[in-house]
């Protein structure tokens, strides 16, 4: 293959790449495909074929009409519309490019075109796949310049090879007679195309390894080094999560429910006593919204979501705070400010500080500025025992809370009969043989109903076809009487409704029940698809069963208050099925996608300048102070040679003695190698610094360029063949044909004796003399000025 | 080989292209700034990584490379000549690719838009060795030309960066007069001119010299050189050879005279400065319509054919003088050295505009041999009986008879043509280019040498 066809490869893929990478960023496939098939087919039937190619005239039409085209689709919409019509734009270009007959312009023109699609793409791109296809295109982009630099400098060539230049007066002629060098002991001539081929062959692949390798040393260092200015990274914003609203939960949307499988949030434990990962078995529950108040179909929370930072409690860090485990949680986007994580969340040395929490729901909520980036908390939580996730959580709330709630609760009893009166008999039927002060066995029972299978409750995300609204006012009364088939929302109300028919103080939490375990990251990762809403139960203290331990360890004093049991009324096998069964190589494949996909967000897309200060700028200071503390340390070297000292004492010749010489001796070679270059470099640098004379005597001669300037203004120019004493003669010559006077024909004689005594006496002028010289150069420009 | 070598200057500069791309490394550098978009930061480090790996590849290309040049010392007038640049690495030294070697050829006295570029390019030298390129020349005026600064330079690997070595190496090439060739009418003309002198009554035959050998007889031979007898015996006229011709020496005067030869001055006449530029303008083209240079070419031509010619013979003495800008009077015998030596001295010469033919007279007569042929060629007609305008001539008894014995040739007459044959044309005449070269115009001391 030569050297042209292998650059139109290359940029053809750099083409195609930069709309791949464009594609991504606008989730579509068709732009990629589009750009791959046009680089393709131009490379084929235009570039090796040459079947045919678009003319200048028709491309230059085609670039206005897409250009238009642009415009016109930018002024439809808002920013994020202009921006893709920018980037539809270089798309549109680049094919009209490709299809164009190659000339040096032409491959400009599209390595620029595809750079620039690469920069939109940065700008729009949130996927890991954009590292890879980066690199990838990086690679095609360094061989497309190399080859291109290898077509331009021996095709110049070729083409000037037979022309034969001449001068303005056509007395001198230079014809190329062997214009590329062969070695020279051979004595063959070589064919024209032999150079770029010699080029080529001892070049490309040297300059290719040493470009990449160097070129990802920059990028690294730049990327590492160059100082952030803000606290948040900028990135493009994602498609709103799809899950349960946090701020109510809505039955009477009849429309169905979309599972999101993009991933919101990453929860990762760690053992706080060992700071090791914390195993967890089960399917943990996330708590995020607690609902309380209930009406037409709906739920809402019960300060409407209005709770203030100072109406919120910090985090109560328990006295042995190792038992507690540590929560990573990295929320990918957050619509309001709960945060979502194991209750009972509790404080931890290092816990983020923004967090506060409800004493009375549990719930915790983020009052930090940013909502649109990812944000990342630590938080502890006492809900684990032996990795299982307790059923209770504390009721932290004080006497007059609990009055007031009890009131509260009463209340609720009473609407649900009077307004629900169909669930309340059903519930009152469920629980008939309990009773009434077992409250949780009832409640039990009344969670048992809908996940024991026999009521033919049915799991959908679809909205069942059997509603019946006119006879059945309310949704859930519709769910449990008439159809039975609905999502977790459906159950949860229905049990809580029914609790509270039957006295049992209940609401609904919305969170997210997680089942995806990655093992590469050691992480939950929670999708919108594991959107979860359940039932919390309050049962008073002397029911809760000897073998469970309350999650209150070192937060003594709550026990009495009883506790909130979680019921899950969605556990059906319907319900469960949801999760689809992949096979290990393909999860395992996932979960490596999606921690990549983490570490991408977190480390390259999420460097901001606090990331930064704290990952690299702090690490290095310290690595500095502690090495040249060490360097200059006297302790430091007394020891290290006592060491040395007692180790040589014994045996000289152990395996250790011999591994540590031989890493001392490599580690001298490398130190004086680099002291050498160093030493070598700087005593060049300094050398031709100082070897710069012409620069070192440059203010002292200005006079003398005055002179020059002075005279080749008024056209009498020094000749390159000329010294400054034959050109001041030649001067005066001149300055005395314009009818100057003989003093100011002198002038240029005198100022050239300066000059050598300056640069080659290397002589001082003084304050006289160069008093003399201006007046000297004032008054021959005056004279000339006066002559012209 | 003739340069002299300093030590050369590395200069760094960034092409176009690198300047397009470091636009363009700019912009995305403010785009990560301004956004805080850290994939920005990465591919800016992408794009400076190769920028900085240009200048550092380059730089390195470059050090320890030595470039020499190869090249005739004299060269006639619109011979085509080669200089070869070769190219070297120490064997401890980086390889080098993509360099471009660049010469220079200018006239000397000419300006730098006078001066033509040859390119040369290198696609790699390995080291330890070196390579070789060339390029062909062909000066079609007289004069010293100079080869050199050559500058190295690469932009490997990718033409961002341009690292160049100038190596200030002096060259010299002279041009020398072109060598056409004298007809029979010429030779014709001399012998009449001698014969008919009143002390070229030479006797011909052992006084030419001892005998040679025998050869055919050619055009212009003397009807008294031919051996009958030899000539019967082969049915073809031979002549006979003479090893040396001590009776031929030679005087040749080159009288170069341009009265209006003088660089003409930007002084303004007078008018506005649109008026000034039309004058100069105008009083270049009549200094230059004036001034004959195809004529002055044929006579150096000629004196140097005529000298040439000569010295083929051997042996005889050769005197020549110019009456010209850059005086200079030759005398020795005639030889190879003496041909190169004044090769070299008509390579430069260059009319004057002062008179300089009699001061000339008075210096070279004396020296010429009372038998020597003496041969003035000139631009003109110039009566040499003139006792006022030759007064220093016509005073000295010794050598106003020499003046009746003077071939003179003028270079503006019809039978010139006649005589002489140039082997093509020497110059093509261009204002422009004259006007340059009046430009440079410096008196120089007359020189005097003698080569033996």
């Amino acid at each position: 293959m030569n050297t042209e066809r292998m650059m139109q490869v290359c940029v053809a893929m750099m083409a195609a790449l930069a709309t791949l990478m464009l594609g991504t960023s606008q989730e579509s496939a068709t732009l990629p495909i589009i750009g791959l098939l046009a680089a393709l087919t131009a490379l084929f039937f235009t570039d090796i074929l040459k079947w045919f190619s678009l003319h200048p005239i028709v491309a230059g039409t085609a670039g206005v009409v897409a250009g238009a085209n642009a415009f016109i689709q930018s002024q439809t919409g808002g920013l994020e519309s202009q921006f893709i019509s920018v980037a539809n734009l270089l798309i549109h270009l680049q094919i009209v490019l490709l299809f164009q007959k190659k000339t040096q312009r032409i491959y400009w023109q599209l390595i620029t075109l595809s750079l620039l699609q690469v920069v939109v793409a940065a700008a729009l791109n949130l996927f890991v796949l954009f590292g890879p296809l980066l690199i990838l295109y990086t690679c095609f982009a360094i061989s497309a310049l190399l080859l291109f630099f290898v077509y331009r400098q021996v095709d110049t060539f070729l083409v000037a090879e037979d022309q034969v230049s001449m001068n303005v007066d056509q007395s001198i002629q230079i014809a190329s007679a062997q214009p590329f060098g062969t070695p020279t002991s051979s004595s063959a001539v070589d064919p024209l195309n032999r150079p770029r081929r010699t080029l080529l062959k001892a070049s490309f692949f040297r300059y290719f390894t040493l470009m990449g390798i160097s070129t990802a040393l920059v990028s690294a260092a730049v990327f590492l080094l160059m100082p952030r200015f803000g606290d948040d990274a900028w990135r493009a914003k994602t498609k709103s999560a799809t899950g349960l609203s946090e701020e109510e939960v809505n039955l009477t949307n009849v429309s169905s429910i979309y599972e999101d499988p993009s991933v919101l949030m990453r929860v990762s434990f760690l053992d706080e006593a060992t700071n090791e990962p914390y195993s967890v078995s089960g399917y943990p529950y996330f708590r995020g919204a607690v609902h309380e108040v209930y009406r037409n179909g709906k739920w809402k929370r019960d300060d409407s979501g209005e709770l203030e930072r100072s109406q919120m409690s910090r985090l109560k860090t328990p006295t042995r705070i190792y038992s507690a485990v540590r929560q990573q949680i990295h929320l990918e986007v957050s619509r309001g400010n709960t945060v979502c994580g194991v209750s009972p969340s509790c404080g931890l040395n290092d816990a983020t500080d923004s967090l506060r929490m409800c004493d009375r729901t549990l719930e915790v909520r983020h009052f930090s500025d940013n909502s649109e980036s990812p944000l990342e908390y630590t938080v502890g939580t006492l809900g684990f025992r032996n990795g299982l996730q307790s059923e209770f959580l504390p009721n932290y709330g004080t006497a007059k809370a609990l009055t007031n709630e009890a009131v509260t609760n009463q209340d609720r009893m009473q609407e649900v009969l009077n307004y629900l009166p169909a669930l309340s008999a059903k519930a009152a039927e469920i629980v008939a043989d309990i009773p009434e002060d077992q409250i949780l066995r009832r409640a039990r029972a009344l969670e048992r109903h809908f996940t024991n299978g026999r009521a033919g409750y049915k799991y959908s995300l679809d909205p069942s076809p059997e509603r019946d609204p006119k006879r059945w006012r309310d949704p859930v009364e519709d769910f449990v009487m008439n159809h039975k088939t609905g999502h977790c929302q459906f159950f949860a109300s229905a049990l809580a409704l029914m609790l509270r028919s039957q006295g049992i103080p209940a609401r609904i939490v919305v969170g997210f029940r997680a089942d995806s375990y990655n093992v590469v990251g050691g992480y939950y990762q929670l999708r919108g698809m594991d959107a979860h809403a359940w039932v919390e139960a309050a049962i008073p203290a002397d029911q809760i069963p000897d073998d469970e331990v309350m999650p209150t360890e070192g937060l003594r004093g709550f026990e009495a208050n009883g506790a909130w049991v979680r019921l899950d009324p969605t556990s059906g096998d319907d319900f469960v099925n949801q999760s689809v069964a992949v096979s290990a190589w393909r999860q395992q494949l996932s979960d490596s996608v999606d921690y990549m996909q983490l570490l991408w967000s977190e480390y390259v897309l999420g460097l901001n300048e606090k990331r930064q200060r704290k990952a690299i700028y702090e690490p290095i200071k310290n690595a500095i102070k502690n090495t040249f503390a060490l360097a200059f340390s006297r302790e430091v070297w007394t020891a290290r040679f006592e060491a040395i000292r007692e180790r040589f004492q014994g045996d000289f010749f152990t395996r250790q003695n011999m591994r540590d010489a031989a890493i001392a001796i490599v580690v001298l070679t490398i130190a004086f190698y680099v002291i050498r270059y160093a030493g070598r470099f700087l005593w060049g640098w300094t050398k031709s610094v100082w070897n710069r004379s012409e620069h070192r005597h440059a203010p002292k001669i200005e006079f003398y360029r005055r002179l020059e300037s002075i005279l080749s203004k008024h056209g009498i120019h020094r000749e390159l063949t000329q010294t400054p004493s034959e050109f001041a003669a030649l001067a005066k010559l001149q300055l005395l044909d314009r009818n100057a006077d003989s003093t100011t024909a002198d002038i240029p004689s005198k100022v050239v004796q300066h000059f050598y005594r300056v640069r080659f006496g290397d002589d001082r002028l003084d304050t006289n003399d160069l008093q003399r010289l201006e007046n000297w150069l004032g008054s021959l420009q005056k004279s000339l000025s006066s002559t012209s | 080989m003739n340069h002299r070598k300093t030590t050369p200057r590395t200069q760094v500069a960034i092409t176009r292209e690198g300047w397009y791309y470091l636009g363009m490394l700019s912009f995305i550098v403010a785009g990560a700034i301004i956004r805080d978009i850290n994939l920005l930061y990465i591919m800016a480090g992408m794009m400076l990584g190769p920028m900085l790996f240009s200048w550092y590849a380059s730089t390195k290309s470059l050090r320890r490379i030595d470039v020499r040049r190869r090249h005739p010392k004299l060269v006639s007038v619109g011979d085509a000549f080669y200089v070869e640049s070769v190219a070297s690495k120490p064997k401890n030294a980086a390889r080098c690719f993509a360099t471009l070697v660049t010469d220079r050829v200018i006239r000397h006295g000419d300006q730098l838009r006078g001066a033509m570029e040859a390119e040369m390019f290198f696609p790699a030298i390995n080291a330890g060795s070196s390579a070789e390129a060339s390029y062909r020349v062909s000066l079609s005026r007289r004069g010293r030309y100079q080869l050199g600064p050559m500058k190295v330079s690469t932009s490997v690997p990718l033409g961002l960066v341009r690292v160049t070595k100038t190596f200030h190496t002096d060259a010299e090439v002279l041009v020398s007069p072109k060598v056409g060739s004298l007809s029979s009418a010429w030779t014709r003309h001399l012998d009449f001119k001698n014969d008919g002198g009143q002390k070229s009554a030479r006797r011909r035959g052992n006084a030419e010299g001892d005998f040679y050998g025998m050869r055919d007889w050619r055009n212009g031979d003397g009807r008294n050189r031919i051996h009958w007898r030899t000539s019967a015996k082969r049915s073809k006229l031979t002549v006979r050879q003479f090893e040396q011709r001590v009776n031929q020496d030679l005087v040749v005067i080159l009288d170069l005279y341009n009265p209006a030869n003088k660089p003409p001055t930007s002084t303004p006449v007078h008018g506005d400065s649109n008026d000034r530029g039309t004058k100069d303008r105008g009083s270049q083209r009549d200094y230059l319509s004036t001034m004959n240079r195809e004529e002055i070419e044929s006579a150096v031509s000629f004196a140097a054919t005529l000298v040439v010619q000569h010295c083929r013979q051997g042996a005889a003495h050769v005197v020549v003088a110019s009456a010209s800008r850059a005086r200079f009077k030759l005398h020795g015998l005639a030889s190879p050295v003496f041909r190169a030596e004044l090769m070299e001295r008509l390579a430069v010469v260059e009319p004057s505009q002062d008179d300089l033919l009699p001061s000339t007279l008075s210096e070279v007569l004396p020296l010429a041999a009372p038998s020597a042929k003496i041969v003035l060629v000139s631009t003109r007609d110039r009566d040499l009986n003139d006792t006022q305008a030759f007064e220093s001539v016509w005073k000295n008894t010794r050598i106003r008879r020499s003046l009746s014995d003077i071939v003179k040739v003028n270079t503006a007459t019809a039978e010139f043509a006649d005589w002489f044959q140039s082997e093509q044309k020497q110059f093509q005449l261009d204002d422009s280019a004259n006007a340059l070269d009046a430009a440079g115009e410096t008196p120089i001391d007359s020189q005097d040498s003698q080569v033996s």
